[in-house]
């Protein structure tokens, strides 16, 4: 079974290297968040929701590649008055990362890259776990009678 | 300033300097402009250079020692001139 | 049906069908009234007039190890694409059709192109479950016609007559569709062993 912890160590690696980056995100290509890492900020936010659109925008930019036949797509980047976000296709997932708008574009590419070559291994594993996996079946069978259980109660 | 021209007349002009290795110009962003190298190593280049222009320049604000004009790495293997402009940097492999 | 890092259990429920048969009102009825789920925050991508441009989503739990992703699509006709990327990876639908009579063909379209994309799963890999909503219109069409017109007559599926601006009927389409999904995979997950 791989370790869970290597996503974490590779989206806080990331984070902690380059001082402008503010959030990493890693999600998949259906909208659902798998992991993240943030530096402190004072107001919270709604990773969930900002894993769906950045998913979605990128699946969406990939669909338009398709329509224009102009190959894969490797990054999306969105610039605002007071920040960036960089999305990367990294496998079956995609790599968000969202940055002050000062940031070293060249430096968040590079190691953006990287990381998504790592991310990309991590990720196939982790998914193809998830369908053949016995170990934790009984587990999974408890979870969804419990969660059947409670649907009638609300 | 910065027109293909110039980059092309500069990158001509560096490259053809004996014992020039190569040349890369690059966004104050880090973002490569043009090279002599692979899009690679010019990627990589482009990217560390400029966070070193970045320090280097904090250090000298903090320091209080005027504007950054130029910066030289010299390592055992080759030796990077950097001379970072307003809006660009040149670099230079040797 | 995914799992997330922390080994929390995901499932995907759509909110599918034509442009204003109110899947979004839908979503935000649930979202703000039933007690009893946790929830997330509400998400919506949505034009200056509050049309749903690409999707609404937000994440409802009813035990904490099983969350339902659960999103609405934009129902206009020229949002397609949108709409068949956010299938992507989907484990149970709610069509909502709208009872309003100049509506019946749109209700058509809407559940053929589910259809076309999601071919012969439809209510099978993954479950259905209609709502006929706004019920209320004094001149509503006859269920049985709107049933007709979507064509749905070999699957077995549930069928619940809503209000979604009162609320009323919407509670138990969800639960509905949330007791579908986790009965086909635990359905799943038994016969695999």
């Amino acid at each position: 079974m791989i370790d869970v912890k290597l996503f974490e160590k590779i989206l806080s690696d990331l984070i902690k290297s380059e001082s402008g980056i503010r959030k990493v995100i890693l999600v998949d290509r259906t909208g659902l968040t798998i992991a993240h890492a943030s530096k402190f900020s004072y107001y919270p936010v709604d990773i969930d929701g900002i894993g769906a659109i950045a998913s979605a925008v990128f699946v969406a930019s990939e669909e338009q590649g398709k329509n224009l036949d102009i190959g894969e797509l490797m990054l999306v980047t969105s610039e605002f008055e007071q920040g960036k976000i960089f999305a990367a296709s990294c496998g079956k997932g995609v790599l968000c990362v969202i940055t002050d708008s000062d940031v070293n574009i060249g430096m968040v590419r590079l190691l953006m890259k990287r990381a998504a070559t790592e991310l990309e291994k991590v990720l196939d594993e982790f998914l193809s776990e998830q369908t053949t996996l016995p170990a934790t079946e009984e587990k999974t069978r408890e979870k969804l009678k419990s969660a059947l259980d409670k649907l009638e109660e609300f | 300033m910065i027109s293909q021209k110039w980059i092309k007349d500069t990158i001509e002009r560096l490259s053809s300097h004996k014992g020039v290795k190569g040349v890369v110009i690059t966004s104050a962003e880090g973002i490569p402009l043009s090279s002599t190298l692979s899009s690679d190593e010019t990627e990589k280049i482009a990217a560390f250079v400029t966070s070193i222009v970045d320090k280097a320049k904090k250090i000298i604000n903090e320091l209080g020692t005027g504007k950054l004009n130029f910066l030289t790495v010299d390592a055992s293997k080759k030796e990077l001139l950097i001379a970072p402009e307003k809006d660009y940097i040149l670099v230079v492999l040797r | 049906m995914k799992k997330d890092k922390d080994g929390r259990v995901h499932f995907k429920i759509i909110f599918w069908g034509p442009s204003l048969s109110g899947k979004t009102t839908s979503l935000r009825w649930i979202y703000s009234n039933v007690s009893g789920l946790s929830k997330g925050g509400f998400t919506s991508i949505e034009d200056p007039t509050g049309r749903t441009l690409y999707f609404d989503y937000t994440p409802l739990s009813a035990s904490g190890d099983v969350i339902f992703d659960v999103y609405t699509v934009a129902g206009q006709k020229r949002h397609k694409h949108q709409r068949k990327i956010i299938l992507q990876g989907v484990d149970g639908i709610i069509f909502v059709a709208d009872s309003d009579p100049s509506q019946l063909d749109a209700n058509e379209e809407s559940m053929e192109e589910l259809k076309e994309l999601l071919k012969d799963r439809l209510g099978t890999e993954v479950p259905l479950v209609i709502m006929i909503n706004k019920r209320d219109l004094p001149n509503a069409a006859d269920k049985e016609e709107i049933l007709e017109k979507l064509n749905i007559a070999t699957m077995d599926v549930p069928i619940y007559e809503t209000i979604a601006t009162k609320g009323i009927g919407i509670k138990r389409a969800f639960q509905a569709i949330a007791r579908e999904v986790l009965l086909r995979k635990l359905y799943n997950l038994k016969t695999m062993t």
